[in-house]
């Protein structure tokens, strides 16, 4: 990837969804463009655009607030308009970090539906927490736990990580 | 892999300013400083042009006091010369009245031997050295001089002031150049956090670069508009008052239509240069930083 040339990488991040813990939202944009963003990048039709964000925003809740920027947003459905922002164009990958840390269970849920779902489609999901109860929703999950920023259960076969030692720092 | 160039909405993709910032006043003033040069060039170019295509076709020729023949001998011969539109005696009274400045009223005195000059004008196309060169063979004792002689230091530093003007402009153009450079990388620095996103997302470099083209684009078309109208308003005025005398020294107005095309060509040639520099200077910045 370092050594991928210039060129490539615009290509190559469109493969990639991204959700940021601290949601990386453009500020001065509305919920709507932030998640149409991806796709204009990407150049697709105007119409197209138009109907999968309203979708993705009334998937993730936020139907009614995609004209609210992202300052006037709760951390919740800021989370969320990152969420959206992130599969709306499936990406081959998609890797969230602490995804659910800002939404109520029944919110969580539901993203973890969305995941799955798009795991469903061919997206590889790659998501770090350090919720205990989020793993425990995921049973069919291939898990990796980090101790003290070493990786201690590299194979992916952990589904049970112990509740008294300490995940991912 | 889809590249595309540009983003639809992007004029939303950066924050509307409601003010235009200082690239537009430091572009609007070497906009009107580039006009006012220019136009002071291509006054002198014309000039220059007018002066020299008046006395390249013109000489002078001097008879000293008592040459055989004298000057009716010398006027017969020269006019019926092949390309002589006109060969012109300088009146005696006007010589007296010349040297007067010099020789008081000695200057009117019988005795004092006066020269004869006559004045002579070519048809376009022909060469003052062969007549000359008659002359000089059929009168000996008199001697030619070419007006383009005369006025060669004249022309030359016309020339230099041309050259001064047209230095000038390029100068101002770099330093327009300069400073579209140095906005763009605020511009850069200002939006990093947006470009970063969308660098994150996919967004090529010629698509960022495109969001700040547009900008500074913007800024520089509300300058170089300002600029020109300030430096149009600068030229009537002076133009005005000097027109009048331009037109005694060369016989027509300083600037001519193709002049004024150039003039108005200009401010246009600022906004597509701040354009392509904003393009190279974007592109250059994010290949260093991202």
């Amino acid at each position: 990837m370092s050594e991928a040339p210039r060129e490539a990488l615009p290509g190559f991040r469109r493969r990639i969804g991204v959700v940021f813990q601290d949601f990386r939202l453009i500020r001065h944009l509305s919920a709507y463009d932030n998640v149409a963003l991806p796709l204009r990048i990407a150049g697709r039709d105007e119409a197209e655009v138009d109907a999968s964000v309203r979708e993705m925003l009334d998937w993730v809740g936020l139907a009614d607030r995609s004209s609210a920027r992202p300052p006037t947003l709760s951390g919740g459905e800021q989370q969320r308009v990152a969420i959206a922002r992130a599969v709306i164009a499936r990406p081959e990958l998609l890797v969230a970090d602490e995804p659910t840390g800002n939404v109520d269970a029944e919110m969580a849920s539901r993203l973890l539906r969305l995941f799955e779902a798009l795991n469903g489609l061919g997206t590889t999901v790659v998501v770090a927490t350090h919720d205990i109860n989020l793993i425990a929703l995921q049973p069919r999950a291939e898990l990796m736990r980090l101790d003290g920023g070493t990786m201690v259960d590299p194979t992916g076969v952990l589904k049970n990580p112990p509740r008294s030692r300490a995940i991912a720092p | 892999m889809k590249l595309v160039g540009g983003i639809p909405g992007e004029g939303n993709l950066l924050p509307a300013e409601k003010v235009h910032g200082p690239t537009t006043a430091v572009i609007a003033i070497m906009t009107f400083a580039m006009l006012l040069v220019a136009a002071a060039g291509l006054a002198l170019t014309n000039a220059a042009g007018v002066v020299a295509k008046g006395v390249e076709s013109r000489f002078v020729v001097e008879l000293p006091a008592g040459i055989a023949g004298g000057l009716p001998k010398v006027l017969a011969a020269v006019r019926s010369a092949p390309g002589v539109r006109s060969a012109t005696p300088v009146p005696e009274t006007e010589m007296r009245s010349t040297l007067k400045s010099w020789l008081g009223s000695a200057a009117a005195a019988g005795d004092l031997p006066i020269p004869a000059l006559v004045t002579i004008e070519l048809k376009p196309g022909f060469k003052p050295m062969q007549l000359q060169a008659r002359i000089a063979q059929t009168f000996p004792g008199a001697t030619t001089v070419t007006e383009t002689a005369e006025l060669g230091p004249l022309l030359r530093s016309l020339h230099t002031l041309q050259w001064l003007a047209f230095s000038i402009v390029m100068l101002v153009a770099v330093a327009t150049s300069a400073a579209v450079v140095l906005a763009a990388r605020g511009a850069l620095d200002t939006h990093r956090f947006t470009i970063e996103i969308m660098h994150g997302i996919g967004a090529t470099d010629r698509q960022v670069t495109r969001l700040f083209e547009r900008k500074i684009a913007t800024d520089a078309l509300v300058g170089a508009v300002a600029g020109g109208l300030a430096a149009a308003i600068g030229l009537l005025l002076v133009g005005g008052a000097g027109a009048a005398f331009a037109g005694e020294l060369t016989g027509g107005a300083p600037l001519g239509q193709l002049d004024l095309l150039i003039l108005a060509i200009m401010p246009i040639l600022v906004v597509v240069l701040a354009i392509l520099v904003a393009r190279w200077a974007i592109l250059k910045a994010l290949r260093e930083t991202l």
